[in-house]
């Protein structure tokens, strides 16, 4: 047993719920210099106050202050694995300087599938079929997107911490075999499918208002529109000057118009 | 112009907003802070969930591109739903005069478009003040280990309090002004606007933002074939749609 590590340290199902409970307030510190530390040391602290006490609980707070940056659901396998690896230490089977390599390898490598799978794939696909839902109607649809993304969200953050705790490093091999990288590739087929159709009934709607120039222009009409904004975006113009040049253009463009050929 | 009963309104926004970002990043980011639910839950509290989920769905498409990933702060849209939402909803609530729409569920589309165009910047002004945390932050770092050195866990527990502080402080701060300056702008914009201008303002609303907000959702798609698959559908749907309307 290494020196300070408490005689009853263990890792139990208390610590961690607890740890479970602290890794939802992961970035509430972040900052530029070293990233999400804060969090990830708040994190562990209920693993490292039951494995260590005095000089050694010092260094161990110390070790995890250092520089971290991942995702924020997918460090919950980190800070799992990570506890399990303080344990060892504790018990003397390992070096402190193991349970850092651990972190400074996966982290990068974790934060890129995360950020592809959950920002980039799962929030537009689950978004995409809510806003389908809402354009047919469908009252519920925003609580369709919040039950489909947290399925994904929670259970992996409960499984990545679980078997972190129980495997230890094992819990990338255990997270790769979910093949991540090609379930984003199908979420964005989904999106596609569900953004057409949200398209097309958004148009549905707009041609029975009272501002419709005629229900067989409306789908024309809007794929133009969409094909010159998808341009604008593609050559990086913002969002927002889209937003404000668009709305200027048309309100000149109707307001001219009318003056021309008065209907209004 | 402003009442107490809005006055009280404006300030639970506020309040339900600077919680609500919380969400965003600080604590539990299960997406309730993402416009598709913040503002139909609003549309709901406040009586209008027609508004609320049509503002929602289009909120949601304008922003769906922004990523936090490392270091990159993208803009606040959840500061920005609140606003919009809260100037929507809260007009048609508090408006005075023969040209307010009826009260009530239904969907305005000048309203609502004229609340998009007024609120907007505030998801700028809010990506700012998240810049300015992140960096006042960094002064917690000297905090956090002089608390490893003297091994006082309680420290980190008060620093993260603080960071959430901070990320609630930081959107009232936003959201309030936002919304008084949103609701007395649009009180005196609506109902100066003449036939023309309402007409153009809600084919604006209709067309060109349903449409940027289309484009915006399409650009996320990092495959070819995701974009030709978007592009089956919607002829299918609207094929279908066209069917249904003629019969």
């Amino acid at each position: 047993m290494a020196h300070g590590a408490t005689s009853g340290g263990r890792l139990t199902v208390v610590t961690f719920l607890r740890t479970l409970w602290r890794s939802f307030f992961f970035q509430a510190a972040t900052n530029y210099e070293r990233m999400q530390n804060l969090g990830f040391a708040f994190c562990m602290m209920p693993a490292l106050t039951r494995l260590y006490s005095g000089e050694a609980l010092k260094q161990a707070m110390a070790r995890h202050l250092e520089f971290f940056n991942s995702h924020p659901y997918m460090a919950d396998a980190l800070l799992g694995a990570s506890a399990r690896l303080e344990l060892e230490i504790a018990e003397g089977r390992a070096g402190p300087q193991r349970v850092q390599q651990f972190k400074s390898c996966t982290m990068g490598p974790l934060a890129a599938i995360g950020d592809a799978f959950f920002w980039a794939s799962l929030k537009p696909m689950a978004a995409a079929i809510a806003i389908t839902g809402v354009m047919a109607g469908l009252v519920w649809a925003p609580i369709i997107f919040l039950v489909l993304y947290n399925v994904f969200h929670l259970g992996l953050r409960v499984y990545g911490l679980w078997v972190g705790f129980h495997e230890g490093e094992n819990v990338i091999q255990k997270l790769t075999r979910f093949d991540m990288v090609r379930a984003a590739d199908y979420s964005h087929y989904i999106a596609g499918g569900c953004l057409g159709v949200g398209a097309a009934l958004l148009t549905n709607h707009a041609a029975i208002s009272e501002v419709a120039p005629g229900r067989a222009i409306e789908p024309i009409l809007a794929i133009i529109l969409v094909l010159i904004f998808l341009l604008c975006i593609r050559r990086r113009i913002p969002t927002i000057m889209l937003l404000y040049g668009g709305t200027a253009l048309t309100v000149g463009i109707i307001l001219i118009l009318n003056t021309m050929f008065p209907l209004l | 112009m402003i009442t107490t009963a809005l006055t009280t309104e404006l300030l639970l926004i506020t309040l339900f907003g600077g919680l609500i970002c919380l969400d965003r990043r600080g604590a539990f980011q299960i997406m309730i802070s993402q416009p598709l639910v913040v503002v139909p839950l609003m549309g709901f509290a406040l009586g209008n969930l027609p508004m609320g989920l049509w503002l929602g769905a289009i909120l949601q498409l304008l922003w769906l591109s922004t990523l936090m990933v490392g270091t990159n702060v993208p803009q606040n849209e959840t500061v920005a739903a609140v606003v919009i939402g809260g100037v929507a909803m809260l007009y048609p609530r508090h408006c005075v005069g023969a040209h307010c729409g009826p009260p009530g569920e239904h969907l305005d589309v000048l309203v609502a478009t004229l609340a998009i165009l007024l609120g907007t910047p505030t998801a700028l002004i809010a990506r700012l003040m998240d810049v300015r945390n992140d960096r006042a932050n960094l002064a917690m770092l000297a905090k956090a280990d002089a608390a490893a050195k003297a091994g006082a866990p309680r420290t980190l527990t008060l620093l993260l309090l603080a960071g959430l502080a901070r990320i609630f402080l930081s959107a009232i701060v936003v959201i309030g002004p936002g919304l008084c300056v949103g609701v007395i702008l649009i009180m005196i914009i609506e109902p100066a606007l003449n036939v023309p201008l309402r007409r153009a303002i809600e084919v604006v609303g209709q067309y060109v933002i349903p449409a940027l907000g289309f484009s915006v959702a399409l650009s996320t798609l990092r495959r070819r074939r995701a974009l030709l698959m978007a592009a089956i559908s919607f002829v299918v749907a609207v094929t279908v749609l066209h069917q249904e309307g003629v019969a």
